[in-house]
């Protein structure tokens, strides 16, 4: 027997490749943290390659990290280490998301294969969708999407793979564990894969697939259980875990965010503007379609659509805004739907003319959204421009403020990527059912004297310190001295605690 | 009847033999730059440390060239750790490096000729003279690396495409991207690794019992990755290093200067008797317009392609060779975008396996009645090169050999007598200095850049009129550059001409407001005396520029009890002026009272 498990077609490598190349296109100049977790990522992959451990290096006191999986700043701190000259080494990081995007793509384009659809409209399908900007944007930051990606989609081929084989069980397990360690909801993949196994009637595979994942999981769930009550409560919605969150929101409140919303990115990308009833049939329809080519593709694919159907349910019930969750799933999105609309174009009468309309109204509402953010490259402006004041001001901080100042800032994880001092996030927020409300400035002021903050960074218009500021301004004379402020843009304060 | 093993091992062996006298050789040119003085070059840990930096340290700009070379670094690095800093050892390993070289040059042409034509290529390689520069000064080891890169990467994709088990093709597979990468790592030219892997096998005549897809998309992006990374490590740079002789030509006239060149370089590879250190103007003239040369030039390059591919089926080794050596040396060419030299022997190393395998190829393919006459035309040509190659080798002895045996050999050599005009005023001899400097730029006088050693020579020597005149020219050529700008301007202030630096560094901030053109504008200021708000005005302008904002803002408020008198209205609206901007970004009251000021002297809104 091949010592070798996987052998990728050459259509798939050309896939792959071309992702590569526009992958690597894709990578942006803005600075590490724009998007806040992509900051966060790389403080924690600095904080394992410099031998600090898994914790919140920016953080005063340096708490363990208990929020954010592992896997993903694990890989990144082995390439620090390598190259170890930040901010220099970020061409590092691109290079192996864009390779692990890629990844994804041959992975995919592999197990895609044999699928029934005609090749053309697979072809068309991982194309369009592996390009597509929500995607690009993913890739052009520091997120952990690609590797998860690339994860799930290993873990989910292995075990629909026509090898049955128990090492192929564990492998599944094992990819979905490591996917469940790069973001939590890949815990969809190891159900999915479980429960695929078990329909098959193969219950010693769904066995060790579920003991191969979770004995991968198993420390990082000790971990947090070890270390997360040691987050400060009013830091927990962002630093605590999980668990911190759903007790936050309240479990009931969660599930009745169960709205279908999980539908709504893919919707605002694929439809084109219409009136209301209208753009809510239309996107109902192409929600059925697409779940209809799922329902296809089940007999060759049941873990996949299984984990999707699960992934699906978790990201509805959870309070996150789930548009950064559906984006990374858009190529089997795209799968899916292109298997749907093949499969209804061969029944003949009002349902093939169903599919030609869906496939011109997706044609319609995706294309022009497509070429206006690719062209000059407008799909990285916005982590562009978040990240444009914080980049006015960092040569100032290195150069003039004290290295054992502790900054207040929006994105508290680039502040101290950039300039080497601690940085607390400058408002704090709390979750209430599925929304997110801010403590009281005397509180956030409270909180800012714990944790000695010296200096307080405004971003841009927008920033919710705007808020705070005026507050303490009016209501604590001399707690704030304005050192710089640009009209319109960034400003930096001196905190005085009262 | 000569054996595989022993094709090889005389051709090694003749190779360390004929280059041995090059271990006498001390450090020489470039040597000083990238080892003797280089602290990354002196500890592993330090080249581990600098493994993503540049080949070349910054220059006192912060300026490097586009050229990344870790494992050439590395390896002097090893060097300097176990000889103590020794030249001897570099050499040895040059050496060795280079004979290992020629084995595999070997071992690349045993798949088309003879043992004894392969033995024959190997030994022409072995001598060949234009590579004493790249195997008997250190620095030119960069290329000995890339082309054993290259090398094996070719024998292993053989390798690869011709074993039925999967497992060892995976084992090949790894060797190909092993070698392709040291390739890169120690030359840039190791990209072209892949057009050598599939030239190689286009001409194999022998069956392929695999797909190969894999392997070459594993190449591709192993280069694509290697490509990414070289940009954000040196690409930057590239435009800063062209070689004078192109610099600023537009495309038709940069051909016109190349191809002619391209004369040289099949001059260089088939009779290599003529050498130079260094192939600027006017060893190879600038050329603006296209003349018979640039026609002959095209000709023959376009004849060598045409060539090398009516030969791949009757004469594979001859078209491997050719196009092969195209390929490698394209880069380099300045026919594809600008380089870095006009012509270089140490770049064209690889290429040399041109002339090599058509010897090779020849002595494989002899007609009987023909041998004689032809092995006789053989050891005569070995012989000859290998003589050269010896009496080449001390050229390399030291810097000191090199620019005086450079200076007698080739005097039209604008640089040459540069570094000449260099070592003078190195020991002090600023007349003889100065006299250098002169011819240098009487032979070519559009390198903007040479002109800075000489201006200031000039203005230490008090000969004003002459800095101000080639302080001009400079800025003749360059007035869009910033340090030819500088250049000028503070010639125009230590000659008396305030008003004049003034202006053009007025002129260069109007058209290009960057930190560059605010620090200028800023040194000028302070050494032309400018009145004190002048001054921190350009102090705040380059503060903003540079990402200081908080210092900026600082300078600023200094300016607010400023007085400035009447006579002085048009400097400070212009000052005000470019500067308004920032105010305005800025959100300050404190900073309204100069607003006011500038309402009072009629500056414009």
């Amino acid at each position: 027997m091949s010592r070798i498990p996987f052998r990728p077609s050459n259509w798939s490598l050309v896939v792959g490749m071309f992702v590569f190349i526009v992958a690597l296109w894709a990578q942006s100049d803005a600075l590490v943290g724009a998007f806040y977790d992509d900051g966060i990522y790389l403080v924690l992959a600095r904080a394992l390659a410099g031998g600090e451990g898994y914790v919140y290096s920016h953080l005063p006191g340096t708490p363990q990290a208990v929020h954010y999986p592992p896997f993903y700043p694990f890989v990144i701190s082995l390439l620090w280490r390598i190259w170890p000259q930040f901010p220099n080494n970020l061409s590092l990081f691109q290079l192996f998301d864009s390779m692990a995007l890629a990844g994804a793509a041959i992975v995919i384009a592999n197990q895609i294969r044999k699928w029934a659809t005609p090749h053309w409209i697979k072809s068309v399908a991982i194309v369009t969708s592996f390009s597509a900007f929500p995607l690009l944007t993913l890739v052009a930051v520091r997120f952990s999407e690609p590797l998860f990606l690339l994860l799930l989609a290993a873990a989910v081929s292995l075990a629909d793979g026509e090898e049955i084989s128990l090492r192929n069980a564990a492998l599944a397990g094992l990819l979905a564990g490591f996917a469940i360690l790069t973001r939590s909801v890949g815990l969809a993949a190891l159900v999915g894969i479980s429960i695929s196994y078990l329909l098959r009637r193969d219950v010693r595979s769904a066995a060790v697939a579920t003991v191969s994942g979770l004995i991968i999981v198993a420390p990082w769930l000790v971990h947090v259980r070890k270390y997360s009550a040691a987050i400060d409560s009013r830091l927990a919605t962002v630093y605590g875990s999980y668990g911190d969150v759903v007790n936050g929101a309240g479990i009931g409140s969660v599930i009745s965010g169960a709205d279908l919303r999980v539908f709504g990115p893919a919707a605002r990308l694929l439809i084109p503007s219409l009136p209301g009833v209208l753009w809510w049939l239309v996107a109902c329809t192409v929600a059925g379609v697409s779940v209809y080519g799922a329902f296809k593709l089940w007999p060759r694919a049941r873990a996949l659509v299984l984990t999707l159907a699960l992934y699906s349910t978790v990201v509805t019930v959870w309070p996150y805004a789930p548009d950064r969750f559906v984006w990374v799933l858009l190529p089997w999105w795209f799968l899916c739907l292109g298997a749907g609309l093949h499969h209804l174009y061969q029944f003949r009468g009002a349902l093939r003319w169903i599919a030609i309309a869906v496939a011109a109204i997706v044609i319609v509402g995706f294309v022009p959204r497509e070429v206006n953010a690719l062209k000059g490259h407008r799909f990285t402006r916005t982590a562009e421009a978040i990240s444009a004041p914080f980049g006015l001001l960092i040569p100032s901080v290195v150069q003039e403020l004290p290295t054992d100042a502790v900054i207040a800032s929006g994105d508290e994880a680039l502040v101290f990527l950039y300039t080497g001092r601690q940085a607390v996030p400058a408002s704090l927020v709390r979750f209430e059912r599925s929304e997110l409300l801010p403590f009281s400035a005397a509180e956030t002021l409270r909180f800012y004297c714990e944790n000695t903050v010296t200096h307080l960074f405004k971003s841009a218009e927008g920033d919710p310190v705007i808020d705070l500021v005026d507050h303490w301004e009016s209501n604590f004379p001399g707690v704030l001295t304005q050192l710089f402020a640009v009209r319109s843009g960034p400003a930096l304060y001196e905190v005085h605690c009262p | 009847m000569i054996s595989r093993k022993l094709a090889v091992a005389i051709p090694f062996a003749v190779a360390v033999l004929v280059f041995s006298n090059s271990v006498l050789n001390r450090w020489a040119l470039d040597d000083h730059a990238l080892i003797a003085n280089n602290p990354a070059a002196h500890s592993i840990q330090g080249a581990l440390d600098g493994f993503f930096e540049p080949y070349w340290p910054p220059d006192e700009n912060g300026h490097s060239a586009g050229l990344y070379r870790p494992l050439a670094t590395l390896s002097y690095a090893v060097e300097w750790t176990f000889s103590g800093g020794s030249p001897a050892v570099s050499h040895i390993s040059n050496v060795f490096l280079h004979a290992f070289a020629t084995g595999l040059v070997v071992l690349v042409a045993l798949a088309w000729l003879s043992p004894l034509g392969a033995m024959v290529a190997g030994l022409v390689f072995a001598v060949h003279p234009v590579h004493t520069e790249a195997v008997a000064n250190v620095i030119g080891r960069a290329e000995v690396m890339s082309a054993i890169g290259l090398l094996v990467a070719v024998v292993a994709a053989r390798r690869y495409r011709r074993t039925a088990s999967d497992e060892r093709a995976w084992h090949w597979a790894l060797v190909t991207l092993g070698a392709v990468i040291f390739a890169q790592l120690s030359k840039e030219n190791g990209v072209v690794a892949i057009a050598i892997i599939a030239l190689d096998h286009l001409v194999d005549r022998r069956p392929v019992l695999r797909p190969t897809f894999q392997l070459y998309w594993l190449v591709a992006a192993l280069t694509l990755s290697w490509l990414y990374i070289w940009a954000s490590i040196a690409g930057g740079a590239v435009d800063l290093t062209v070689a004078p002789g192109i610099r600023w030509l537009s495309f038709p006239e940069r051909l016109a200067t190349a191809l002619p060149v391209q004369l040289e370089v099949v001059r260089l590879l088939v009779w290599p008797m003529n050498l130079a250190a260094s192939y600027d103007p006017q060893l190879i003239p600038q050329r603006t317009e296209f003349g018979l040369l640039a026609v002959a030039g095209a000709i023959v390059a376009a004849s060598i392609v045409l060539l090398g591919v009516a030969l791949i089926r009757k004469a594979p080794a001859i078209a491997f060779g050719l196009i092969a050596a195209v390929i490698s040396y394209a880069p380099t060419s300045n026919l594809v975008f600008s380089a870095g030299l006009m012509l270089g022997e140490r770049t064209l190393y690889f290429s040399s396996i041109a002339p090599v395998l058509v010897v090779g190829w020849l002595a494989s393919n002899a007609r009987s009645d023909l041998r004689r006459p032809l092995f006789a035309s053989v050891a005569l040509i070995l012989m000859v090169f290998g003589v050269r190659t010896v009496l080449r080798n001390p050229f390399w002895v030291d810097m000191r050999s090199v620019i005086t045996n450079d200076l007698l050999e080739h005097p039209e050599g604008f640089r040459t007598q540069f570094r000449i005009g260099e070592a003078f005023e190195a020991i002090g001899d600023s007349n003889q200095a100065l006299s250098y400097y002169l011819t240098a730029v009487e032979l070519f006088d559009r390198d903007p850049f040479a002109s800075k050693q000489l201006v200031d020579l000039a203005l230490a020597m008090g000969r004003e009129n002459l800095a101000l005149s080639e302080s001009g020219r400079a800025f003749g050529i360059a007035p869009f550059h910033a340090d030819i700008v500088a250049l000028h301007a503070r010639t125009l202030v230590a000659t008396g001409r305030r008003d004049s630096a003034i202006a053009i560094v007025r002129e260069a901030f109007d058209n290009d407001a960057t930190s560059t053109t605010a620090r200028i504008y800023n040194e000028v200021a302070v050494t032309a005396s400018s009145p004190d708000w002048a001054v921190r005005f350009s102090q705040a302008r380059f503060s903003w520029l540079s990402g200081r904002p908080l210092e900026a803002t600082s300078q600023l408020f200094e300016l607010v009890d400023i007085e400035v008198s009447q006579g002085e209205s048009e400097y400070f609206c212009w000052e005000f002026g470019k500067t308004r901007g920032i105010m305005e970004a800025i959100a300050s009251n404190r900073l309204r009272e100069l607003e006011l000021l500038a309402g009072a002297h009629g500056c414009d809104a």
